[in-house]
């Protein structure tokens, strides 16, 4: 289901992305910077899938990541020439967009790709597997 | 004031350079084969790996061209880099595993190599390594360029060679980089990234906190740019300067196009134990972060100073780095940053010879089916080729670092990514997919900017002709994909593929 869903996005969400192009209507901007924030999501799924689905282990991640990708350009978006300032009188969508895209995915991607590896099953029964293809079809 | 009025900063650079000769020599004893010279032997660990990585991927576009950009365009400029919180496990995900394991079953050293095994195509590999080529060139070029800036700031040659001052400094350096890559090859370029990728994670970090004092606190830079009448409050946020269509068009082409650039990939193929992978992500992603502070700290405290009139307003964005660099830090700290940018253009620049010389020496007679005789021989003779042509473009072009950059990672982008990244994770991608997607994206991104050059606008104002060739190669791939009876693929590639 995840890779079906991940790779329904990925042959639609290109021919989304060109029609936005060549349109003009500026509310599609919100619809633009969704779909672009949603690839990096969809091509992980396609990537870590098995059997159609990215196990439990994965499933809470890319859901937090998902959230928090949509929700930081979402502030970026909303809160764009607001006047609302944050701290030390930065404007408040800097911080959506240096916390939400930038920090908080950096953390969640990279220990959970840490903490998620052995799934990925890079082993000694695999990479003597793949020496003994190597041999066979030099041989 | 030049570099020639402060010597310490000539002589950081000089030992800099000096080092990179010592590690130059110390690599041409061991570069023994084509697989040496390509892949570093395929004995590299995870620190040098993790290091090449970040500091393949950073140099000058982000020591000089991206405070320059900020200076330009405000805080929108961040969209460029902010991908980087999610890139370098994007990479591991999707990519770094296939190709590495594809590695071990195959004699696999280029990313068009790559493309020959998984769609036994060598048309498809030709013209991956056709877009190779064009983008090595491109991308080499902004790095000579940005090496010129580099030494006509620091050694005043503007003062002193008048008109032909870019184009002396430029020669400069591509002759360093020859040498240098044609002694060593990889081996010379992974282990001088390690020196400077050290080094650029540690200046870029102190550069950021001296900076931030210097502007008189963060609090003080953020005021003093809001009440400016050259910058304004508009400058501080991310979509005050820049339309959406753009920033978050920067975002797509740099987080997703990063899936099609050779010079990091190719990393990944001389990585010794594939289980170093599990901690790419961490030793990359925080590098590159700490490097991105050199954007974001003079992106910010330039325009801060010229706000509060303690600095000239510039006259061209790019110098915002050198200038500051002159001008308010102390000696040590700036010879330091200037030897560090100096290696990071230096050893990006030796990445991208090392892989266009592959792409015409190895993947072009390939696909071609003939393949070279002393590949090694070859590949120095092709380095020198390479580092002419790319040099010839940086005299010539006027270009802004930045652009000249973004045209190069969005051609790669366009044309490899998405045949490798959907390619190698699902089988009904076919080698007529994966062609008629490389020439979609080559084309596309040509002529787009080919036409925007020359004053014919064919997208409305602010889109990316990266962003429109990237979203339509990834659509031809999954169209022709869809349209296309499935290819057969080769037993041990399958394996890789669904391992």
């Amino acid at each position: 289901m995840a890779k079906r869903l991940a790779l329904g996005f990925l042959t639609v969400g290109p021919l989304v992305i060109l029609g936005i192009f060549f349109l003009t209507p500026a509310a599609l901007s919100w619809l633009f910077a969704v779909v672009v924030m949603s690839f990096p999501i969809a091509l992980v799924t396609l990537a870590v899938s098995r059997d159609g689905g990215v196990g439990r282990r994965l499933r809470f991640p890319l859901l937090a990541l998902f959230a928090m990708l949509q929700a930081g350009v979402i502030g970026v978006l909303a809160f764009s020439a607001s006047g609302v300032n944050g701290v030390y009188g930065f404007p408040l969508s800097l911080h959506f967009l240096l916390l939400l895209i930038w920090l908080g995915p950096l953390c969640v991607t990279t220990i959970t790709y840490a903490v998620t590896f052995t799934e990925l099953g890079i082993d000694d029964e695999l990479l003597d597997q793949l020496k003994t293809m190597r041999r066979d079809r030099e041989s | 004031m030049t570099g020639l009025d402060r010597p310490l900063i000539i002589g950081a650079a000089s030992v800099y350079l000096l080092l990179v000769l010592a590690v130059g020599l110390w690599s041409a004893r061991r570069t023994r084969t084509a697989k040496d010279f390509w892949i570093a032997g395929q004995n590299i660990g995870l620190w040098t790996t993790g290091l090449a990585t970040t500091s393949a991927a950073f140099s000058g576009f982000v020591f000089l061209g991206g405070p320059g950009l900020t200076y330009q365009l405000g805080t929108g400029s961040l969209f460029i880099v902010v991908a980087g919180g999610f890139t370098a496990s994007l990479m591991c995900w999707v990519l770094a595993k296939r190709l590495r394991l594809l590695a071990a079953v195959r004699e696999i050293y280029t990313i068009p190599d790559a493309i020959l095994c998984r769609y036994r195509s060598r048309a498809a590999s030709g013209i991956a390594a056709v877009a190779v080529i064009v983008g090595t060139v491109a991308y080499l070029g902004s790095q000579f360029l940005a090496l010129g800036r580099l030494v006509e700031a620091v050694f005043g040659t503007r003062e002193l060679f008048g008109p032909q001052s870019l184009t002396i400094a430029v020669t400069a350096g591509v002759v360093v980089v020859v040498l240098y890559a044609c002694l060593g090859g990889m081996i010379a370029g992974v282990y001088t990234d390690l020196l400077q990728g050290s080094l650029m994670t540690l200046v870029a970090s102190v550069v950021f906190v001296h900076a931030i004092v210097e502007g008189g606190g963060l609090e003080r830079i953020a005021t003093s740019i809001s009440v400016s009448e050259a910058f304004g409050s508009s400058f501080l946020e991310p979509l005050g300067r820049v339309p959406i269509w753009t920033a978050v068009g920067f975002y797509f082409v740099f987080g997703i196009g990063i899936l099609g650039q050779p010079h990091m990939l190719h990393k990944f193929f001389m990585i010794k134990d594939p289980r170093d992978l599990k901690w790419i992500p961490l030793v990359v992603g925080f590098t590159q972060t700490l490097c991105v502070l050199i954007w974001l700290g003079l992106g910010l405290v330039v325009p801060a100073l010229v706000a509060q009139g303690r600095l000239a307003p510039l006259m061209q964005p790019d110098d915002a780095a050198p200038i500051y660099l002159l001008e308010f830090a102390p000696t040590l700290l700036a010879g330091l940053v200037f030897a560090g940018i100096l290696a990071a253009i230096m050893s990006t620049a030796d990445s991208f010879v090392n892989i266009g010389a592959a792409a015409l020496v190895r993947d072009l007679p390939k696909a071609l089916s003939r393949e070279l005789k002393r590949e090694l021989f070859w590949g120095r003779v092709a380095v020198v080729g390479i580092a002419a042509v790319a040099g010839t473009l940086a005299a010539l072009s006027g270009d802004l670092i930045a652009t000249l950059g973004t045209f190069a990672f969005g051609t790669f982008g366009a044309a490899l990514a998405p045949a490798l990244a959907i390619g190698l994770n699902w089988h009904r991608v076919t080698a007529k997919a994966a062609v008629a997607s490389m020439l979609t994206g080559i084309i596309l991104n040509l002529g787009l900017e080919l036409f925007a050059r020359n004053g014919v606008v064919l997208l409305k104002p602010g889109v990316l002709t990266t962003a429109v060739s990237l979203a339509a190669s990834f659509a031809v791939l999954f169209l022709v994909s869809w349209l296309s009876e499935p290819d057969k693929i080769d037993e041990d590639v399958a394996f890789v593929m669904d391992h």
